[in-house]
C-alpha cells in the first residue's frame, strides 16, 4: 500500500508538470518518499509543514491521495484562476496549514504551532520538511535554538538534504549541525520508506531532527543525471510518457 | 506607556487563555508580574526577532493570541517580510507592540530609532495600525479591539501628550474648530504642539489603517475647498499620516513629518524634534507662515 503512494505521487508530479507545463519537478521529487513514510505514521491531530514550499508539487500530489484536491485541480496548477500556485497557500488549498514559498518561514512558524500545543496540553506532533539549501537562511538557526529552548518534544524536523545550494554555499554536514543545536539528530537514507519510519516513530525530550539523505529528481534517471537543467523545467509528450513508464517500471 | 504596556500583558494573560506574550528580549523585567501569574504564557523568545513573528504566527494558527514585542526597528524594519507573509497574509491574530517611537532612544543613534514604521505597517493589507498618544489612549484601543481577530500593530512612545481625549478606532477626534480655515491633522504626542499654533483647526487621528464613514463625514463637514490642510507626524511623511489623510479625503496635505532623511544627532528628545524640525517653534512656523 504504502509502496504504490510513492509512485502514485510521482506521476502526479509528471503529470502536473506535463500538462501545466511547469513545475520544480526534481525538488517534490527529492521528498516524496518522506510524504510517503511520514503518510503511514501521522495522526489525525498531527501536522505536516512543508517549509521548503518550492517542493509542493510532490505535497498536491500527497493532498490528492488523501482526496484534499483533485488530479484536474493539480494539472491546472499556476493558471489564472487555480488555487494551487507554485509554493503552498494556506488561505486556498486544504490540508495545507501555513503558507511558504519564503524559505526559513515555514519552521519558525511550525515551532510556534508546536509550543502552542505544549501550552496549551493539546496532543499532535508537527513534521516539518526543510531544505538544505533552506538552511542557507538565518531565521532556521533562530527557530530551532527556540525549538530547543523550550523543550518542544512534539517538533519533528526533516532535512531534505539533497545538497541543493552546490552552486552558492552548501549547508554541509548538517547531522553534526543539528546535534550541536541541541536537538536529538539522526540520518537516514530519505528514500527508504522503512528507515524512514522507523526514525519517526523514535522520540525524545529533545526537538527530533531527521537529516534526511535524498537524491534531486529521484525516480526519473535523466532528471537525477540533470538536476540544474530540470530545476524548473516541464517534460515535452515524449519525456511525460518515457518519464511515466520509468516511475511504473521501477 | 511601558509601564501600561506591563499592566496590559498581565491582565490580558490572567483574563484570557488564549493570550500569549513573547518578547525579544526588551522589556522582561517590567513583565515580570505577568510572568508569574502565567509562566507558561509569558516567554522571553530571545533576540530572533524574525522567528518570533512566525512563532507568533504558529500560535495564532493554533488559535491563541500571541503579544509580540521589541524595539521597534528590530520587529517591524528587520523583520517586515516575516510579518507580511505570517501575519499580514495569513490574517493571523498577531498583536505587535513596539517600543522606542521614533527616537525615544535619543542617545543611541539611528539603529534604535523608528519613523518608517506606520508606513511599513500601512502597506500591509489586514493590519491594524494604531498609534496611541498616552497611556490611557492605549489601554482604551488595545481593549476595544482585543479578541476582534484581526492583525494589530500598536506603535508606542515614551512620548505622551496631555490632553484628555476618548478615543475609538478607526474614529478621529476633533479636538478644537479652526478660526482661520486651516486643519491640522497630527497623531501621538505632537498633539500638544500643535494645540499651541494659534487659531488653527486641529484633528488627532490615533488610527492610521482605516477610518469610519461618520469621521471622514465629519471632516468634510469641517473642511472646504479652500481650506489648507496639513498634517504634522513624528514619523518620514513617505506614506505616514500625511499620505493616509491624503489618500482619504483625495487631496493634497501639506505634510510636515521627517523628510527622507536620518535624524544623526545625540542628545535629549527635544533634540531629536530639533534635529528633525518638529520642535514647537518649527512646527509653528511651518503653518502660520504659511
Amino acid at each position: 500500500m504504502t509502496i504504490s503512494m510513492n509512485k502514485k505521487i510521482r506521476k502526479h508530479i509528471v503529470d502536473a508538470a506535463y500538462h501545466a507545463k511547469h513545475g520544480h519537478m526534481p525538488s517534490a521529487l527529492s521528498i516524496v518518499d518522506i510524504l510517503t513514510s511520514l503518510d503511514s505514521v501521522v495522526e489525525p491531530e498531527d501536522d505536516i509543514i512543508l517549509s521548503k514550499g518550492h517542493g509542493c508539487l510532490a505535497y498536491y500530489g500527497y493532498l490528492v491521495e488523501k482526496g484534499l484536491i483533485t488530479i484536474e485541480e493539480m494539472r491546472a496548477f499556476g493558471k489564472a484562476g487555480s488555487k494551487l500556485g507554485g509554493h503552498p497557500d494556506k488561505n486556498k488549498v486544504p490540508g495545507v496549514r501555513t503558507s511558504t514559498g519564503s524559505l526559513g518561514q515555514g519552521l519558525p512558524t511550525a515551532v510556534g504551532i508546536a509550543l502552542a500545543r505544549k501550552i496549551m496540553n493539546r496532543n499532535g506532533k508537527v513534521y516539518c520538511i526543510i531544505g538544505d539549501g533552506e538552511c542557507n537562511e538565518g531565521s532556521i538557526w533562530e527557530a530551532l535554538m527556540v525549538a530547543v529552548n523550550h523543550k518542544l518534544y512534539n517538533l519533528v524536523v526533516i532535512v531534505d538534504d539533497n545538497d541543493s545550494q552546490t552552486r552558492s554555499m552548501p549547508s554541509t554536514n548538517m547531522l553534526e549541525k543539528m546535534h550541536s543545536f541541541g536537538l536529538f539528530a539522526t540520518t537516514v537514507d530519505g528514500h527508504n520508506l522503512a528507515e524512514l519510519g522507523m526514525e519517526f516513530e523514535s522520540s525524545d525530550s529533545r526537538p527530533r531532527a531527521i537529516v534526511a539523505r535524498t537524491i534531486k529528481g529521484k525516480g526519473i534517471n535523466e532528471l537525477e543525471s540533470n538536476t540544474f537543467a530540470w530545476h524548473h523545467r516541464a517534460p515535452n509528450e515524449h519525456e511525460y510518457i518515457k518519464f511515466t513508464l520509468e516511475i511504473d517500471e521501477n | 506607556m511601558r509601564t501600561e504596556f506591563a499592566n496590559i500583558c498581565l491582565n490580558v494573560v490572567k483574563n484570557d487563555p488564549k493570550a500569549v506574550v513573547f518578547l525579544g528580549d526588551i522589556s522582561h523585567f517590567l513583565l515580570r508580574d505577568a510572568q508569574n501569574a502565567a509562566p507558561d504564557r509569558v516567554h522571553n523568545i530571545g533576540i530572533c526577532e524574525q522567528a518570533m513573528v512566525n512563532i507568533a504566527a504558529g500560535a495564532s494558527l493554533e488559535g491563541m493570541r500571541p503579544i509580540i514585542h521589541t524595539i521597534a526597528p528590530f520587529l517591524v524594519e528587520r523583520a517586515y517580510e516575516q510579518i507580511k507573509v505570517g501575519i499580514g497574509y495569513q490574517q493571523t491574530e498577531v498583536t505587535i507592540i513596539t517600543v522606542g517611537g521614533s527616537y525615544d532612544y535619543s542617545d543611541l543613534g539611528c539603529t534604535h530609532h523608528c519613523y518608517s514604521n506606520i508606513a511599513l505597517m500601512r502597506t500591509i493589507p489586514n493590519m491594524d495600525v494604531y498609534e496611541p498618544g498616552t497611556s490611557i489612549e492605549f489601554r482604551s484601543l488595545f481593549e476595544q479591539t482585543w479578541g476582534n481577530g484581526r492583525s494589530k500593530y500598536f506603535r508606542l512612545s515614551a512620548k505622551v501628550h496631555s490632553q484628555n481625549l476618548l478615543v475609538v478606532p478607526e474614529e478621529i477626534n476633533v479636538v478644537r474648530k479652526s478660526t482661520n480655515n486651516k486643519y491640522v491633522f497630527v497623531t501621538g504626542h505632537l498633539l500638544d504642539s500643535v494645540v499651541s499654533v494659534p487659531d488653527v483647526g486641529v484633528i488627532y487621528v490615533p488610527t492610521l489603517s482605516r477610518m469610519s464613514h461618520n469621521s471622514i463625514g465629519t471632516i468634510n463637514k469641517l473642511i472646504d475647498h479652500n481650506t489648507k490642510l496639513y498634517s504634522v507626524e513624528n514619523h518620514f511623511i513617505n506614506g505616514g499620516l500625511g499620505d493616509y489623510i491624503s489618500e482619504v479625503l483625495n487631496r493634497g496635505v501639506h505634510r510636515i513629518g521627517i523628510n527622507r532623511q536620518f535624524v544623526t544627532e545625540y542628545g535629549t528628545y527635544d533634540d531629536m524634534l530639533k534635529s528633525a524640525g518638529l520642535d514647537l517653534e518649527s512646527i509653528t512656523n511651518k503653518i502660520s507662515n504659511d
